[in-house]
C-alpha cells in the first residue's frame, strides 16, 4: 500500500474513532459520498476555464490613463462624494438625537471603517459592512440561528475570553468528556 | 502529470520565464479539493464552479507577492473558504433573506439540482449539514469530508484547535440527532 493511501486510511480511522467515542455511530459508519455530481470531464477543462477568465480580466483591465479619465469613474466619484456628505449629515443627526433602532447600533468603529474604505467604495463593500455590523448585533433577535447554536458560539467566545480550554465544553451524555 | 511539491511549484512560478505553466500545474493539483470544498458550502454546481475559478484568478494575481508564510494548500483553502462564505453573505444581503431561508433554499435546491445524484440517506445527511451555522458547516466539512487535521484547519480558519474540536463535536451531535430522528 502506498504511503499516501496509508496516511489517508489512518486519518479516516482517527476520525471514525473520534465519531464513535462521541456516540455518532451513524456518521462513523457512512462512506464519505456526498451525492453531488459534476458534468462529465469537468476537471479536464477546469484549468482552461481559469486561464480564459484570467485572460478576460487582463483584457478588461483599463490602462492607468483611461482609469484616471474614465467618465464613469468621475461620475462614480461625484456620486460617492454626494453620498458621503449625505451619510455624514445623517450620522450626525442620528448621533445627536440619541437614536433608536438598527441605525442606532452603528458605532464609532463603523464610521472609521466606513470612511477608511470609502475611497474604494462599491456596493459589495457596503453590503459587507452592513452585514458585519448586523452580525455584531445579538443574532437571536431574528432567531437567525437556533438558540443552541447561538448559545454555543457565546460559550466559545466566553471560554476564549476567560482562558478556558474550549474542549471543556464537550460533554458526552452530560458527562465531562475530558480525560 | 508529474507530482511536484508546493515548494517546487512556487519556485517554478517565481523563477520560470513561463509562470503560466507552473500556475497551470498548481490549478491542476488543487482544482478538485478547492471545488469540492466550495461545492459543499454553496451546493449549486454552477455557483461552485464560478467561485472555484475566482479562487484561482485571485491566486494568480496574488501569487507574485505570496511569501509562503502559510503553505500553498492552506492559502488556497483560506481563499476558497472566504469566497464561499462571502458569496453566501452577499446572497443574503442582496435578497434580504434571513439566514434560515437561505439554508432552506440551499436545502431545497438539492431536490431540483440536476447534478445531485445521491440516494435518500446522502440527501438526508446533506440536509442535516445545511441546518448548521456556516462556521460549523465549514468545520464539519473540513474534518469529515476532507479529513483534515485540526492543526491544519486552525491555520486555515484562524481559530484555536480547541474551539474547532468543540465546534465539530457540536456539529456531529446535531447531525446525528437529525439522522436518528
Amino acid at each position: 500500500m502506498s504511503k499516501m493511501l496509508q496516511k489517508m486510511k489512518s486519518g479516516r480511522e482517527e476520525i471514525n474513532r473520534e465519531l464513535q467515542e462521541s456516540g455518532s455511530l451513524n456518521l462513523a459508519a457512512r462512506s464519505r459520498e456526498t451525492g453531488y455530481g459534476i458534468p462529465e470531464g469537468y476537471f479536464d477543462t477546469f484549468s482552461q476555464a481559469v486561464q480564459q477568465k484570467i485572460s478576460a480580466e487582463t483584457r478588461q483591465a483599463p490602462s492607468l490613463v483611461t482609469r484616471h479619465f474614465n467618465l464613469r469613474t468621475v461620475v462614480s466619484m461625484a456620486a460617492t462624494f454626494v453620498l458621503l456628505i449625505g451619510l455624514g449629515i445623517s450620522f450626525m443627526l442620528l448621533r445627536q438625537g440619541k437614536e433608536e433602532g438598527f441605525l442606532g447600533e452603528f458605532d464609532d468603529h463603523l464610521y472609521d471603517e466606513y470612511f477608511a474604505r470609502v475611497t474604494q467604495f462599491d456596493r459589495t463593500m457596503l453590503y459587507d459592512l452592513i452585514f458585519e455590523q448586523e452580525t455584531g448585533l445579538p443574532e437571536t433577535k431574528t432567531a437567525i440561528e437556533s438558540d443552541d447554536d447561538y448559545l454555543f458560539d457565546y460559550l466559545l467566545d466566553a471560554a476564549q475570553y476567560y482562558g478556558i480550554e474550549p474542549t471543556e465544553l464537550i460533554t458526552q451524555n452530560g458527562i465531562d468528556n475530558q480525560r | 502529470m508529474a507530482h511536484y511539491s508546493d515548494d517546487e511549484l512556487l519556485k517554478r512560478f517565481k523563477e520560470s520565464e513561463n509562470p503560466g505553466y507552473a500556475f497551470d500545474l498548481i490549478v491542476r493539483k488543487y482544482q478538485e479539493q478547492v471545488y469540492w470544498h466550495i461545492r459543499r458550502l454553496v451546493i449549486c454546481h454552477e455557483d461552485a464552479s464560478d467561485l472555484a475559478q475566482d479562487v484561482f484568478v485571485k491566486a494568480w494575481k496574488a501569487l507574485p507577492d505570496f511569501r509562503a508564510d502559510s503553505g500553498l494548500f492552506t492559502w488556497l483553502y483560506r481563499i476558497a473558504t472566504n469566497e464561499a462564505l462571502s458569496f453566501l453573505k452577499r446572497k443574503k444581503m442582496r435578497y434580504f433573506l434571513p439566514m434560515v431561508d437561505i439554508e432552506q433554499q440551499l436545502s431545497d435546491s438539492l431536490e431540483t439540482d440536476a447534478y445531485f445524484t445521491g440516494n435518500e440517506i446522502e440527501k438526508k445527511i446533506q440536509q442535516a449539514i445545511l441546518t448548521l451555522p456556516e462556521k460549523q458547516r465549514v468545520v464539519f466539512n473540513l474534518r469529515y469530508y476532507d479529513e483534515m487535521k485540526y492543526e491544519e484547519m486552525s491555520k486555515i480558519l484562524g481559530t484555536s484547535e480547541g474551539a474547532l474540536k468543540a465546534s465539530y463535536h457540536h456539529a456531529v451531535k446535531k447531525i446525528e440527532k437529525i439522522m436518528t430522528s
